[in-house]
């Protein structure tokens, strides 16, 4: 596992990623959003719109290449480190940072930095999601020469993976009062970054606006402006791009392709995604989390809710051809992705006689079941910004009530639903991860890893050593084979387990305006490519037009 | 001429106390104590959080507490909002002058409009292109402004293409002049919809009224004289007609204010009573509270005054108050 | 029955009907969802008069079943506005002086507030309340114009000759009040009725527009509303017939309010 990149071959990576056929600058992008970010610090991101934000603010040490191979260090691209060199255990990589990197402030990044995005993560004050990642990340050293050096615990096959996902945080404007937590930082509302773009105003629910850095160390965005505007309802959106005063609109609703397809200025662009959507049961009470959870502890009703719905039959009608199924939780891009798991069973039939069996009866009146007179009814939990999950939960609820079970629905503004989430307050939630390309992602989201014995995510309290084993050891394992069986395992448990209903992957449908020239079009997150978008000299529009000094 | 004054400021001021209760009660009384518990939040400014919960008397007994909270009011200071991450001033400064050009179009339109159709509809009340829009106006009146709302952006905007669905601004569009016309384009169906509302009511009581003083003795007169018809109309009839429009002011207000909730929330119009909505649904009950406060005041305020202007315009009106 | 007054009562009667006999009209369950993959947005044909909705639910099933939501949080909530306006009216006119000055500022400053906006502002503190609620709370929102009405109108009959000879033989208040005004009341009842009930079906519309009324599965004229906004161009049935509800009930009941005054303005002059 030692490799020392050439400083030739680094410099011909960055020259293939970045200056190939420049296109013309200027060009201003308006996305329509369907939610806030909900931060632009990236450790405290946790929503999708939050990583749109934090990853055009600011850059990693190291990126991950289109290919999204996690695995060993040959597909990764420099970013804030120019190179790096792993020592001769392979248990330590030293960066060396790139000269000119600078923050939005202008001053240059620094071994400090990555000290800073490190100790971001690790602090459980934050709730970052990455920290259950860095878990065998011993420690960060700041070298003399200026170099950083990371090390490691022990080998892995996506250890320098791990080292990449840090976020170098300007030090010189982190909070330092002991009473001043990152989220209440001004660095938090006014965020410096160093990446491609950098934080022009924030407006929270309306609009966020960022503006291209004009001496980035990695040359000039094409673009001069990003612009996010928040149009929670997915009609007036779409209205906005028929109309041509917004962009891009990711993930069109299945029902407006054709719709799109009468507009002429509009190009719809395919990607698979990484996102994944699931139905989780609570395993502990939802008003009290130290007991478990009066309906869901039981294994066999969770059995008997997963066979009375029809998975299929909900993605299909929510969108058409445009998601597919899932068979655990993974998406079909990952590496370790199997789609031969075995899954419980679509039986109606079998579902009532289970639930029978288990003392809850069919009241004649209405058609419920009833056990010693109490209602089998539970509430579900979705957030109010994604339609799809609110459409999801009016189908299933529809499935459970024909075979006697009272599902409600609480629609929760995303705030509410994701304070709700983390607290454990729900019956049942309407989820859905933003996954990474490594699976290592399970062991926040599923597992039991992490300092309070619960993978930061985990919000179902989901619990079963078997299945933490098998992660940790396809996590440990040196070749993607045996890295796939031990998954295997992994998937098969939780889904035996019913642990969660896992319902769909989108396919990515945007659409975007067709002015824009887009490079290429990443599924682990499509906004990582605006640094490369733009427009054409002869479609401008009006609102194209180069700020004049601002 | 002053005890009608007062007696009117005293009206007013009970009615805002009142509101101020009310808000005051689901501010500090809903489950979760939610004025406090939004401080809580993680963005919310150390200082700024220490700062409110002094100011309003955490911890201290319920009546200081209101005592508190009036000197907030008074002070323009009405908490912290968790779902815009800004103190509740600052939301509704942003937010209620676009408010305000909505409604004051809206009802600019609408009166002048439901004037002149109302006047016209009860001089010559029995054409019969006058009773086919006095049932039209009973239609009208009867349709939810949302749906009428839906319907013009409907036909304006997707159909017809001729106006922009929603917002008050194209993002990023021109400044100055021209940004002046592009806020007006925009203001055209929100505003005109709740015109139309607007325009429906005061035509009825316009049509009464006109109808009623039509066969005055004093018109009579005038028409003896041999003063020609539309002078008589101008000048005579329509200013005797004109005060019972006035006295309805408060209830237009109150239903422009409605109106102005549903209208923002179809054409996506950052008012009062969009962020009114949203807080809502976020639970943000102090802006909650503070929105409901504003707009309250504002009617009362503007009703007020159009009682003040009817009262000093007709001095057969003075009675009646 | 005075002619004029025949056609909105006729169409109230039809609408109550309707609502009432729903489970028996509808022809199909309004929460079934048939098949949400192939039925689902299908313009109104001859299985579906009046088409299906996103989740192949029949509309006219839901606009069935709407009106007995509707209708029926409506009538609930006249019912408790005019018993909460009878009171405050009524023990306003009769007691007179201070109490019937405050009572009058009283409801006067509950009228300052748009109706709307006092709604929401209940509905934030509550979070989303079934329709026996929602109707209670409406009904306490819209007792005012009651009040006014029966405070006028008793006064008017306080004042007349047969009220103030009953007075003036010593009958007790209680009889006083039973069998000479409250029968006197029922025109200005029925009247204020009728513009409680205009006011309420509009609203409860907006509210679960909104999305802070009627929650689905159940059905209510505004929430089949709200499932077409984004689409209306392609699926305007689910705006059209409930719509064309709304709008009949409402003009029905002001069209009844108008003609009963004016009726009893006849009567009285």
């Amino acid at each position: 596992m030692r490799r020392t990149v050439p400083l030739l071959i680094a410099l011909l990576a960055a020259c293939g990623g970045a200056d190939s056929a420049r296109g013309p600058v200027g060009g201003t992008v308006i996305i329509a959003a369907a939610a806030d970010a909900d931060a632009m610090l990236p450790p405290l991101v946790r929503t999708s719109q939050g990583r749109l934000a934090s990853e055009l603010l600011f850059d990693r040490l190291v990126e991950i290449g289109p290919s999204l191979n996690t695995i060993g260090d040959g597909d990764f691209q420099p970013r804030l480190a120019k190179s790096w060199a792993w020592s001769e255990d392979s248990l330590r990589i030293t960066f060396t940072l790139h000269p000119d990197a600078k923050w939005h402030d202008g001053r240059p990044v620094s071994a400090a930095d990555v000290q800073a995005g490190y100790r971001a993560i690790m602090d459980s004050a934050n709730g970052s999601n990455l920290l259950a990642d860095l878990a065998d990340v011993t420690g960060i050293v700041e070298n003399a020469d200026g170099t950083v050096t990371i090390g490691f615990a022990r080998r892995a096959p996506e250890q320098f993976y791990a080292a990449s996902l840090i976020f170098p945080l300007p030090a010189h404007l982190m909070p330092t009062d002991s009473g001043v937590t990152l989220a209440t930082s001004p660095l938090a509302r006014n965020p410096v970054g160093s990446g491609p773009f950098k934080f022009v105003q924030w407006e929270p629910l309306e609009r966020f606006e960022f503006a291209a850095v004009e001496d980035h160390y990695r040359g000039r965005a094409r673009l001069d402006r990003v612009v996010v505007t928040i149009t929670p309802e997915p009609a007036t959106g779409l209205a906005r791009i028929w109309a041509e005063e917004a962009d891009v609109w990711e993930l069109l609703p299945a029902g407006d392709v054709a719709e799109a397809q009468r507009h002429p200025h509009v190009r719809l662009v395919n990607a698979n995604a990484f996102d994944y959507a699931f139905v989780a049961f609570n395993f502990r009470d939802a008003r009290d989390r130290t007991k478990p959870h009066p309906l869901f502890a039981e294994a066999a009703l969770r059995r008997a809710i997963s066979m009375a719905v029809d998975r299929r039959a909900v993605v299909q009608a929510i969108f058409d051809t445009l998601a597919r199924p899932l068979s655990g939780p993974f998406v079909r891009a990952q590496f370790t992705a199997d789609t031969t798991i075995a899954q419980i069973p679509l039986d109606r039939v079998a579902a009532a006689t289970l639930l029978d069996s288990l003392g809850w009866r069919v009241d004649a009146n209405d058609g419920l079941r009833r056990r010693n007179g109490q209602l089998l009814t539970f509430t579900a939990l979705i957030p109010g910004s994604s339609r799809n999950r609110e459409r999801a939960s009016v189908l299933i609820q529809e499935q459970l009530r024909q075979i006697g079970v009272a599902m409600e629905i609480e629609r929760a503004e995303n705030r509410t639903f994701t304070q709700k989430r983390q607290d454990g307050q729900f019956d049942v939630v309407f989820g859905g991860w933003l996954s990474t390309p490594s699976p290592r992602g399970l062991r926040s989201t599923w597992g039991t890893f992490g300092d309070d014995g619960w993978g930061g995510q985990n919000d179902g309290r989901y619990s079963n050593r078997a299945f933490d084993a098998a992660v940790q050891q396809g996590l440990a394992a040196g070749d993607p084979t045996t890295a796939r069986a031990h998954f295997r395992t992994a998937y098969q448990t939780i889904v035996t387990d019913a642990a969660a209903l896992f319902l769909y992957e989108p396919r990515i449908v945007a659409a975007v305006h067709k002015r824009f020239v887009i490079p290429a079009w990443r599924s682990d997150g499509w906004w990582r490519s605006l640094a490369e978008w733009s427009v054409v000299p002869a479609e401008r529009l009006p609102r194209d037009a180069r700020p004049t000094a601002n | 001429m002053t005890r009608v004054l007062l007696f009117r400021l005293a009206q007013a001021t009970l009615v805002v106390a009142l509101v101020v209760t009310a808000c005051f009660a689901l501010i500090r009384l809903a489950p979760g104590d939610p004025f406090f518990a939004a401080l809580e939040q993680p963005d919310v400014p150390v200082e700024a959080a220490a700062r409110m919960r002094a100011q309003f008397g955490y911890d201290r007994p319920i009546g200081e507490q209101y005592l508190r909270f009036l000197s907030g009011i008074a002070r323009g200071d009405l908490g912290w909002s968790h779902s815009r991450a800004r103190p509740v001033t600052e939301v509704l400064a942003q937010v209620v002058p676009n408010t305000l050009l909505l409604m004051g179009t809206a009802l600019f339109v609408g009166l002048v409009l439901g004037v002149a159709v109302g006047a016209w509809q009860g001089w010559r009340a029995e054409s019969r292109l006058a009773r086919a829009t006095d049932r039209l106006g009973v239609v009208l009146v009867s349709v939810p402004e949302f749906v009428l709302g839906l319907v013009m952006a409907l036909l304006f905007a997707v159909v017809w293409r001729l106006l922009p669905i929603g917002g008050m601004r194209t993002e990023y569009g021109p400044s100055g002049i021209a940004g002046l016309f592009d806020v007006l384009r925009h203001l055209v169906l929100p505003a005109g919809t709740l015109a139309i509302v607007i325009a429906a009511i005061v035509a009825r009581h316009q049509r009464a009224a006109m109808r009623a003083v039509r066969d005055a003795e004093f018109l009579r007169a005038a028409r003896a004289m041999g003063i020609p018809e539309r002078r008589i109309v101008l000048r005579y009839a329509l200013r005797n007609a004109l005060a019972p429009v006035l006295t309805v002011m408060g209830v237009l207000l109150a239903s422009l204010a409605s109106g102005a909730v549903l209208i923002e929330r179809i054409f996506a119009w950052p008012g009062m009573g969009r962020a009114l909505v949203d807080a809502v649904l976020y639970r943000d009950y102090p802006l909650v509270a503070g929105a409901v406060l504003v707009t309250s005041i504002g009617v009362v305020g503007a009703t007020l005054l159009a009682d003040l202007a009817v009262w000093w315009a007709d001095p057969r009106a003075r009675g009646r108050l | 029955m005075n002619p004029r007054l025949r056609l909105p009562v006729a169409v109230l009667a039809t609408l109550a009907l309707v609502a009432i006999a729903a489970p028996l009209l509808a022809p199909f369950d309004p929460a079934a969802q048939p098949d949400p993959i192939n039925l689902a947005l299908q313009a109104p044909g001859s299985t579906h008069l009046f088409g299906t909705d996103p989740y192949s639910r029949d509309v006219l099933s839901r606009v069935l079943f709407g009106a007995r939501t509707s209708l029926g949080i409506a009538a609930l909530a006249v019912t408790v506005a005019l018993s909460f306006g009878v009171l405050v009216g009524a023990l306003a006119a009769l007691t007179g002086g201070r109490l019937d000055a405050l009572l009058m500022r009283t409801t006067d400053a509950a009228l300052a507030i748009p109706r709307l906006l006092l709604l929401l502002l209940i509905v934030a503190g509550t979070g989303p309340l079934p329709p026996a609620l929602l109707a209670l709370v409406l009904g306490a929102t819209g007792w005012m114009t009651t009040a006014r009405l029966v405070r006028q109108e008793t006064r008017r009959l306080l004042a007349t000759e047969h009220v103030r000879a009953a007075e003036a033989l010593g009958i007790p208040p209680l009889r006083l009040w039973r069998a000479h005004i409250l029968p006197g009341l029922v025109p200005t009842l029925t009247v204020a009725a009728t513009i409680a009930f205009a006011a309420a079906v509009p609203l409860e519309a907006a509210l679960s527009f909104l999305g802070l009324g009627v929650r689905p599965p159940d059905a209510s004229w505004g929430n089949i509303i709200l499932e077409a906004e984004g689409r209306i161009r392609s699926a305007w049935w689910l705006v059209l017939f409930p719509t064309l509800a709304i709008v009949t009930a409402t003009l029905a009941a002001n069209l009844l309010a108008e003609r009963l005054a004016t009726h009893d303005e006849d009567l009285r002059a």
